[in-house]
C-alpha cells in the first residue's frame, strides 16, 4: 500500500511511502530529521560528496506537495544538519517558491542555526508544537512521560529489522506508534537509522522504496 | 694509479674482514660498472645489499682515485629505497660501517616517516651522499618546492625488496618516482633486489619501464639454496580434532615444547586477533615465561615494536607471537626456528617466514606447521612437497592505476608545478601507465583542476590551477598543506589510538571494534587485559583489568586467500591419497576424516568437480568445491548465485572458505536446472559479474579505498582529527552518488577494475571455469553437513544476494515469524 490510515486522539492522520504523514483536518504535512547540509557537512570534513543528495530531498517534498497541497508544512526537527554552507542558499530560494504555504519547525538537536534565521524566512519556530491534544517534538525523551498528551516525535531515526529463514535479514525505516506516542521515520536520503524493539502490541509500518507495509 | 684500485680496495677490505666475495656479488658489480641496469634475485641474509653497494663506491673510487678520502659535500649519489622503514636502520648502519672503514667521508642519511623534522631539515639544506627512504617519503620529496636541487647528483636508485613493491600501489609510487627522476638525470642507473617470485623477468620491466631493453638489462640470481627443516605438528587424536577453526589452541601444548626446546622462536599466525588470543594463551600456559615473550603486530605502537625487534636482534627473548608484521625486516640472528599456526595460503609465504630462522649463509631454516582443523593436515602435505618442487607465486602489476596518479599529480603542482605535454610523456614510460590514453589523461587533469562533473560547484575541489605559461600547480597554501599530510597510499578503517589513562601508548585499534564496546568492557590488547574506562578525541583510554572474561579485537583485513600455486599442490596431494599413493604422516594421520568424507559424498580426485546439497530447519544448502582460494570463490560464488537468481526469484546467503563456497537460500536452490543450463559457462563471465557487483559492498569498499588515495577524503590534520561517527557510512554514500551522477567517472571504473583483477581474479576464475567445463561434475545430496561442507557452513561473515522483490521477501518472512510464534 502507499497510504496507512490512523487516527490519533481523534484526528485523521495518513502515513505516506515517502516517509511523510499528512494530518487530514489540518491540512499539515509532516517530516522528520531531513538533514538538509549534510552532503556540505561531509565536504566540510574531508568527504567530497556532491550536493545532489540535497536537491532530491527538497525535490521530494516538492512533489509530496503537489499531490497533497498542504495549508502547513511541519517539520519535526534536524532540518538542517550543521554548518551553514550553500545548501543553505537553496534552501532559502526553495522556501520562497511556497509563499503560500505555513512552514512550522519544531527545533532539534542538530539545528545550530539561531532561530531567527529561520524566521526570517517565514519559519514559525518551537522547541515543542501542540494542537488537538497532540504534542509535536523533536526528541520524546525531553518530554516528562507523565503529559497526557499523545506525542509525535522524530529524532531517532526507527528502522525495523526483519528475519527470515537462510540467514535473512532486512532492515526499513518504519513508523512506530505504541498507546502514548509515535515516532516518524527520518525523511533525510543521508541519514542512518536506529534498530527498534517492538513490543507485543505495538504498531509498526515500514518503508520499502515506495510501498507500505504493516508489520504488526 | 691501476684502474682497478676500486675494486682492489674494496676486494681487501673485504678479506680484511675475512669474508669472501660470492660470485653472485662479482656478477653485480661487473654488470653495474658496464652501466646496465638490472634486477638481483637473492634471500635476504645473503649478502645482497653489499652486492649492489659496493660497485657504488667502486665507481666512486675510480673516478675519484687521489681524492675519494677527502672529498666531502659530494650531493645526494645513491637513492635506496626499501618497503619497511624498520629495514633503514639496519642498511644505514651496515653502508655507513663500510664507507667509514674505508675511510670514505660519505654520510649515510634516513629519510622515512619516522625521522625527525630536524633531522630532515638539515637534509633539505645539505642532502648525505645516500639517502635510505621508502616510496611515500620520496614522494613527500617531490612536493617540495625546488626539489630537483636534491637529485643534481644523482647515479643510482637501488630499490630493495622489490617483490614486497611489486603489485602493490606502493611499487606503482616507485615507478612514477623513477620516472620523474629518470627525466632529471638521463644517465640515471636504476637496480632492484627480488627474492624469488615467479614473474622475475616482469618484474624487470615494471621496474625500468621503456628502460627495459635486453642488452641494456639484465637479471642476476644468486641461486642459493636454503636447507629446510619442515616439522608438522600432529594431534594425538584426528577423531577429536575440530573440523573447522582458525585459532589452532588445541595444540598449544605440543607448541610450548618447541619454544622450550630453541633458543630463540617466532610464532607467525596470520591475523593480529590470533597473535593476541595465542600470545595470552601460551603465558597462561607458561606462567615462568612472562617476561621472555613477547607480542608484535601492525597496530601495536612503533615504539613497542622496535623494543621488540631489538630484543630479539640482542637475543634476549625466548618467543615472539607475530603477524607478516615480521615478516620482512632486520635480521634476526638469534632466531633459531619458526612456527607457523594455521595455513600460510602460498608457498612463497611459507619459506619466507622459515627463512626467519637460520639467518645465516649456511644454516638450516627449521619450521613447524600447526594445522588450526583438520583439513589443513592436507595443506601441511602439500607445503612439505612444494619445497622440493619450489615452483613459487607471482607477483602480478598493478596497471593504470587513476586514484596513485591523480595523487602524484598534485603532488607535482604542490611543489613546482608541472607541465601536462612533459609529465605526460614521462608516465607513458613507466610500465604500468604505457597505456594510458590521451583521453584518460583529459579526464584526470579535469578531475584535479574542477573535480570533475559531479564536484564542479565546490572551490575546495578545484584543486589544481593553470596559470598563463600552462604550468599546473596548486597556489591554496590550505589544499597544499593537505596534500603533503595525506600521500601515501595504504589506507585503513578509521584508527583509534590505545593509551593508559595515565599515559603511556598501546598502539592503535579499529574504530568498528571500539564502537562494539560499552564503558567498564575489558578486551585484549597488546598481550594486556585491558578495561575501557573513556573514548575522547580518537582515543581509547584504558587501564589494567583482571578477569577472564574480555574480548579478543578482530581486525579486518587478515583474510588472505590460497594462491593458484598452493591450491594445485593441494589438489595434487589430494589426489595422491585418493590413489592411497602417499605415505606422507599428515595424510595418514587425517585419513579417518577422508574416510567420514568419503562414505557421507565422495572424495573428489582432480578431475572431479563437487557438489553437495543437504537441507537444514535453515533452509537449501549447496555446496561447491572448487578448492581454488577464497578470492576465486567469492567471484565464482557471485557469479553461480547471479545465474541462478536470473532462473527463478530467489534469496541467497553466500558464505566460502579457501576450499569451497555455500549458497544458502530459504527456498529450494534449483542447482539440478542451473547445471543443465551450464551454469559454470565461462561465456559472458564479465557482463553477469558486473551485474552482480551494481551496489555490492565489495565495490562500495574498493572504490572508499581509492578516494583516499585520490585525496576525495581528508583525514585532518595530526591533533585535530575530525570525530569520524557520523561520517562513517559515507564511503557507500560516496560510491552511489557518483555512479548516480557522473556514470564513467574514471574511479569507479578503477573500483570495478581492481576487484576484477585483483580481487576476483577474473583470469584465474576464467581459468577455473574452463576446468570445470572438462571436469565430471559430481552432485550429492547428503543426509548431513560432510567434513568438506561444515568448516563453510558455520561462517557466519557472508556475503547476499537476492532477485526476490522486497516486498515478496517481506511477507515471506512475515509468515515465517508467524510459524515461529
Amino acid at each position: 500500500m502507499k497510504e496507512f490510515s490512523i487516527t490519533i486522539s481523534g484526528q485523521s492522520f495518513l502515513l505516506l511511502a515517502q516517509k511523510a504523514m499528512l494530518w487530514k483536518e489540518e491540512e499539515m504535512l509532516i517530516i522528520s530529521d531531513v538533514h538538509l547540509g549534510k552532503a556540505g557537512h561531509f565536504r566540510k570534513n574531508g568527504i567530497a560528496l556532491p550536493s545532489s543528495s540535497n536537491d532530491d530531498n527538497l525535490h521530494q517534498i516538492d512533489e509530496l506537495i503537489q499531490k497533497w497541497n498542504p495549508k502547513t508544512i511541519l517539520f519535526l526537527g534536524d532540518l538542517f544538519h550543521s554548518e551553514k554552507n550553500e545548501e543553505w542558499n537553496t534552501f532559502k530560494e526553495w522556501r520562497q517558491s511556497y509563499k503560500s504555504i505555513s512552514f512550522k519547525l519544531v527545533m532539534g538537536n542538530h539545528e545550530i542555526y539561531p532561530q531567527t534565521d529561520y524566521e526570517l524566512l517565514g519559519i514559525e519556530c518551537y522547541t515543542h508544537y501542540h494542537k488537538s491534544d497532540i504534542l509535536f517534538v523533536h526528541d520524546n525523551s525531553d518530554v516528562k512521560t507523565t503529559s497526557d498528551m499523545f506525542c509525535i516525535s522524530g529524532h531517532i531515526h526507527p528502522a525495523i529489522r526483519l528475519k527470515g529463514k537462510g540467514r535473512q535479514s532486512l532492515r526499513f525505516p518504519c513508523f512506530y506508534k505504541n498507546e502514548i506516542s509515535m515516532l516518524m521515520p527520518a525523511f533525510g536520503n543521508l541519514t542512518g537509522t536506529y534498530s527498534i524493539k517492538p513490543k507485543k502490541n505495538d504498531t509498526v509500518i515500514a518503508t520499502l522504496d515506495d510501498q507500505l507495509i504493516r508489520i504488526q | 694509479m691501476n684502474k682497478n684500485q676500486g675494486r682492489q680496495l674494496i676486494e681487501k677490505w673485504f678479506s680484511n674482514n675475512n669474508w669472501e666475495v660470492f660470485p653472485f656479488q662479482k656478477d653485480v658489480w661487473n654488470a653495474f660498472l658496464t652501466g646496465k641496469n638490472g634486477l638481483l634475485n637473492a634471500p635476504t641474509g645473503s649478502g645482497k645489499t653489499f652486492a649492489l653497494w659496493m660497485p657504488n663506491l667502486i665507481r666512486w673510487i675510480d673516478n675519484h682515485p687521489n681524492t675519494y678520502q677527502t672529498l666531502e659535500n659530494n650531493g645526494l649519489q645513491v637513492l635506496w629505497i626499501t618497503p619497511l622503514r624498520a629495514l633503514a636502520k639496519d642498511i644505514q648502519n651496515a653502508l655507513q660501517s663500510s664507507v667509514d672503514e674505508l675511510g670514505i667521508p660519505w654520510e649515510i642519511g634516513r629519510r622515512t616517516g619516522d625521522v625527525s623534522t630536524s633531522i630532515k631539515q638539515k637534509q633539505n639544506r645539505k642532502m648525505p651522499e645516500v639517502l635510505i627512504t621508502t616510496p611515500e617519503s620520496i614522494h613527500v620529496l617531490l612536493a617540495q618546492k625546488n626539489y630537483a636541487r636534491h637529485f643534481k647528483k644523482l647515479q643510482c636508485v637501488v630499490v630493495d625488496e622489490w617483490h614486497e613493491l611489486l603489485g602493490s600501489k606502493r611499487g606503482i609510487q616507485t615507478e612514477l618516482a623513477r620516472s620523474r627522476l629518470k627525466a632529471l638525470r638521463p644517465d640515471l642507473q636504476t637496480w632492484g633486489i627480488s627474492a624469488t617470485i615467479g614473474n622475475l623477468n616482469e618484474a624487470l620491466e615494471v621496474l625500468l619501464g621503456d628502460d627495459h631493453s635486453d642488452d641494456r638489462s639484465t637479471i642476476i640470481r644468486a641461486n642459493i639454496k636454503k636447507e629446510m627443516k619442515i616439522t608438522t605438528i600432529l594431534p594425538d587424536k584426528v577423531e577429536t580434532f575440530p573440523w573447522s577453526g582458525h585459532l589452532g589452541l588445541n595444540l598449544l601444548h605440543k607448541v610450548t615444547p618447541i619454544i622450550d626446546a630453541h633458543t630463540s622462536t617466532l610464532v607467525f599466525t596470520n591475523t593480529r586477533g590470533q597473535a593476541e588470543v595465542w600470545f595470552q594463551n601460551i603465558l597462561a600456559a607458561r606462567p615462568d615465561y612472562a617476561g621472555q615473550i613477547a607480542l608484535h603486530h601492525g597496530s601495536l605502537d612503533r615504539e613497542v615494536r622496535n623494543w621488540v625487534e631489538q630484543a630479539l636482534h640482542e637475543g634476549i627473548l625466548k618467543a615472539v607471537v607475530c603477524t607478516s608484521s615480521l615478516d620482512l625486516g632486520v635480521d634476526f640472528r638469534p632466531v633459531d626456528t619458526v612456527i607457523q599456526i594455521g595455513s600460510p595460503k602460498g608457498v612463497a609465504r611459507f619459506l619466507q617466514r622459515a627463512g626467519r630462522s637460520g639467518h645465516r649463509p649456511g644454516a638450516v631454516s627449521s619450521i613447524y606447521f600447526v594445522p588450526t582443523h583438520a583439513l589443513e593436515l592436507v595443506e601441511a602435505a602439500a607445503l612439505k612437497s612444494a619445497v622440493d618442487e619450489s615452483e613459487m607465486e607471482s607477483r602480478d602489476p598493478i596497471l593504470k592505476p587513476i586514484d596513485v596518479l591523480v595523487q602524484y599529480l598534485v603532488t607535482l603542482a604542490v611543489s613546482d608545478g608541472f607541465l601536462p605535454d612533459e609529465i605526460f610523456a614521462e608516465v607513458r614510460k613507466s610500465f604500468a601507465y604505457q597505456t594510458l590514453t590521451d583521453s584518460e589523461w583529459d579526464w584526470i587533469l579535469t578531475f584535479i583542476t574542477t573535480g570533475g562533473k559531479s564536484l564542479g560547484k565546490y572551490p575546495e575541489y578545484s584543486k589544481v590551477i593553470v596559470d598563463e605559461d600552462g604550468l599546473f600547480k596548486v597556489v591554496d597554501r590550505k589544499i597544499a598543506r593537505r596534500h603533503r599530510m595525506s600521500i601515501g597510499t595504504i589506507t585503513s578503517d578509521s584508527m583509534l589510538r590505545v593509551k593508559y589513562l595515565s599515559g603511556g601508548n598501546l598502539g592503535s585499534i579499529e574504530e568498528t571494534f571500539i564502537a562494539s564496546l560499552n564503558i567498564g568492557d575489558k578486551f585484549w590488547f597488546a598481550g594486556r587485559n585491558l578495561e575501557l574506562i573513556q573514548l575522547k578525541e580518537m582515543t581509547a583510554y584504558v587501564r589494567r583489568a583482571k578477569g577472564t572474561k574480555s574480548k579478543v579485537p578482530s581486525w579486518q583485513g587478515g583474510r588472505m586467500s590460497l594462491s593458484s600455486n598452493m591450491s594445485k599442490l593441494l589438489r595434487s596431494t589430494m589426489q595422491k591419497a585418493i590413489d592411497g599413493n602417499t605415505d606422507m604422516v599428515e595424510i595418514n594421520a587425517i585419513q579417518p576424516i577422508l574416510e567420514v568424507q568419503k562414505s557421507w559424498s565422495i572424495l573428489p580426485g582432480e578431475d572431479q568437480f563437487l557438489i553437495e546439497k543437504s537441507y537444514s530447519r535453515e533452509g537449501c544448502h549447496v555446496f561447491f568445491y572448487p578448492f581454488e582460494g577464497r578470492y576465486v570463490h567469492e567471484g565464482m560464488s557471485t557469479l553461480v548465485a547471479h545465474r541462478i537468481s536470473k532462473m527463478v526469484p530467489i534469496t541467497f546467503s553466500i558464505a566460502m572458505n579457501d576450499y569451497g563456497f555455500e549458497l544458502l537460500s530459504d527456498q529450494d536452490i534449483p542447482i539440478e536446472k542451473a547445471l543443465e543450463n551450464n551454469v559454470f559457462s565461462p561465456d559472458n563471465l564479465i557482463e553477469d559479474i558486473s551485474a552482480s557487483l551494481n551496489n555490492s559492498e565489495m565495490a562500495k569498499r574498493k572504490f572508499w579505498e581509492i578516494a583516499q588515495v585520490a585525496g576525495l577524503v581528508f583525514h585532518g590534520f595530526p591533533g585535530e582529527q575530525r570525530k569520524t561517527k557520523h561520517l562513517r557510512m559515507s564511503s557507500g554514500l560516496m560510491f552511489d552518488v557518483f555512479t548516480e551522477y557522473e556514470p564513467g567517472h574514471l574511479l569507479i571504473q578503477q573500483a570495478f577494475d581492481e576487484i576484477m583483477f585483483f580481487q576476483l581474479d577474473e583470469l584465474r576464475l576464467r581459468k577455473v571455469l574452463l576446468k570445470i567445463q572438462k571436469q565430471e561434475i559430481v552432485l550429492n545430496q547428503t543426509k548431513r553437513f560432510t567434513p568438506y561442507a561444515f568448516p563453510i557452513m558455520v561462517d557466519r561473515l557472508r556475503e547476499k544476494m537476492s532477485s526476490e522483490k522486497l516486498i515478496d521477501r517481506v511477507k515471506k518472512m512475515q509468515t515465517q515469524l508467524e510459524k515461529h510464534v
